[in-house]
């Protein structure tokens, strides 16, 4: 259970630096201890500027301890690129934490599945319990934080060549875990999730959609229930049990 | 001499000119998360109607330059639901609260202005008709004057003297003919305005961003444009009450809106971007008023000059 309660707050920039190809990791300072904050949970972040990009980004927490949370995040559009470009000792108006977790580890330690930018709450995941991680790229992330062998690059610039649940395949078995937690692009999600249907598993998913205000107020970011109704990714998830969701709408 | 931000509508007093925006702080007390919903001025929830509606699929919402656009679909639970779980939630003591809502045909909407009418803890309603007459068509009521004011003439009726304010569309060229319609047919007063019909393209997939191809825009790229309206409305019916709504991000904002001749402004999207905003804006007007020199802020309602 979070116990934190989502809190708006200025906080100063501790380093802004760019840590592989197109990656970047933020450092804040934050007013609070954080240390209840939980792999999964996210924050909507915006620059003080005026009102282009108007909204704020959604991002995953990459860390949290103490008095400090860590994002890491992809340059993809204008909103991150302007954020790229903040440094200390400016200040970053967040809205954190938000949303609901993966489940702490209980009996056995969970395989761990990233795709792309997916990987940050997995990383937070497995630094703070454990699990066998795996992380798929386009092309060579040029990341510092993991070995070779766990990662599949689709141009094969790096570790195995293909993608991740092609690794996968390839390098463990997937029957060995009872539980595996996910977090990727929406096509990764589906194929994943066909693939884990006929097995005894519990499968997490971590969702993504665009959010505007990341707090369940605006019914942005809506996915398929299994009633065929719409959860809230910002608080009804956004991680949810594979079999809560269907990804096919 | 002490600041006076407080306003009226229908004839009640509110402390400050401030409100939610419908569809921008949910059908529950889900902002009150992030600051006391009394600081408000009035509370204004999202639309009900007397079905749920589950809203449109995904993707709703996409970023303009300053502006959102969404397409949420009206989502809700439904009239009943939002009685008994979320309305007791409010503190309606201490805090107007105004319902919007809305319906598919006339019968459906008088069916919720009857079941919100008789509510005693709901201040006022308000009335969105941007909606599509489903017996009609799919026409917009909002876009015929005479159907506009026959709705809002039914639906008044079916309340029982509950206030109801007419929320109208800036879509149409004919706003100022349905604002007259909607008044004489006994509106309490108008809200100036809803979003702006708005699309925006992926050039790269050739598909439009939102899933029904279009949306309501939002935000601060709408303010001029709605400032522009409501002062046209005040201009020809200077006694109607106006709530303004659209592109509020500032208290300089706020105070365009009532010197257009606004008696209470709606915040939306600057609540999206920030839900401590009321309470930042509130702070934020309170300052500029004493650096203004301003004692009380409705003597300037209308003040605009020339």
């Amino acid at each position: 259970m979070n116990k934190l309660k989502p809190n708006f707050f200025s906080a100063p920039i501790l380093s802004n630096q760019k840590i592989g190809k197109n990656y970047f990791c933020l450092k804040v300072k934050t007013p609070q201890n954080i240390d209840q904050v939980e792999p999964g949970q996210f924050a909507m972040l915006r620059g003080k500027w005026n009102y282009d990009p108007l909204l704020p980004r959604p991002l995953s927490i990459a860390r949290a301890e103490k008095f400090q949370l860590d994002f890491i995040y992809e340059v993809r559009g204008r909103g991150t690129h302007l954020l790229s470009l903040m440094q200390p000792p400016r200040e970053i108006e967040i809205l954190a934490p938000l949303g609901n977790s993966f489940p702490p580890p209980e009996n056995s330690l969970p395989l761990l599945l990233a795709g792309g930018i997916g990987f940050p709450p997995l990383y937070f995941y497995q630094q703070k319990y454990g699990g066998k991680l795996l992380a798929g790229f386009q092309t060579n992330p040029e990341l510092d934080l993991f070995s070779d062998k766990i990662i599949a690059t689709d141009d094969g610039s790096l570790g195995f060549k293909g993608n991740v649940l092609q690794l996968l395949e390839s390098c463990t078995e997937i029957n060995n875990y009872s539980t595996i937690m996910a977090c990727g692009p929406r096509i990764m999600l589906k194929q994943l999730k066909n693939r884990c249907s006929p097995l005894q598993c519990n499968l997490f998913l971590s969702l993504e959609e665009k959010m505007a205000c990341g707090t369940g107020l605006c019914h942005g970011c809506a996915v398929k229930s299994r009633q065929n109704d719409y959860f809230k990714i910002c608080t009804d998830g956004p991680i949810f049990k594979s079999s809560d969701v269907n990804l096919e709408e | 001499m002490a600041l006076k931000l407080n306003t009226s509508l229908a004839g009640q007093t509110l402390k400050n000119p401030l409100m939610t925006a419908s569809g921008t702080s949910g059908h529950s007390t889900l902002l009150s998360n992030y600051f006391p919903l009394e600081k408000l001025g009035a509370f204004v929830t999202k639309g009900v109607s007397s079905n749920a509606k589950i809203g449109n699929k995904p993707p709703r919402i996409c970023e303009t330059p300053s502006g959102l656009i969404n397409c949420i679909g009206l989502e809700n639970p439904g009239i009943k639901f939002f009685i008994d779980n979320y309305l007791p939630q409010f503190p309606s003591e201490t805090l107007p609260l105004i319902v919007n809502f809305f319906g598919n045909s006339v019968d459906t909407y008088i069916k919720a202005a009857a079941s919100l009418g008789q509510i005693e803890e709901i201040f006022a309603l308000e009335l969105n008709i941007s909606c599509p007459n489903v017996q009609k068509g799919g026409i917009l009521f909002g876009s015929d004057p005479i159907a506009a004011g026959d709705l809002v003439e039914k639906c008044i009726k079916a309340t029982q003297g509950k206030p109801v304010f007419v929320k109208l569309s800036p879509a149409f060229s004919n706003f100022l003919e349905t604002a007259n319609q909607v008044m004489q047919a006994g509106a309490a007063g108008l809200t100036c305005f809803n979003t702006y019909p708005a699309t925006d393209i992926d050039i790269q997939s050739k598909s439009f961003k939102l899933s029904l191809g279009k949306g309501g825009l939002s935000g601060p790229a709408i303010l001029p444009l709605s400032l522009l309206k409501l002062h046209e409305i005040h201009t020809h019916f200077p006694e109607v009450e106006l709530i303004a709504s659209g592109g509020v991000n500032t208290a300089e904002d706020i105070i365009k809106y009532i010197l257009a001749g606004a008696n209470a402004v709606q915040l939306g999207t600057s609540i999206l971007i920030n839900p401590t905003s009321p309470i930042v804006l509130l702070d934020s007007l309170k300052n500029l008023c004493l650096k203004m020199g301003i004692n009380n802020l409705m003597n300037l309602k209308g003040k605009v000059k020339g």
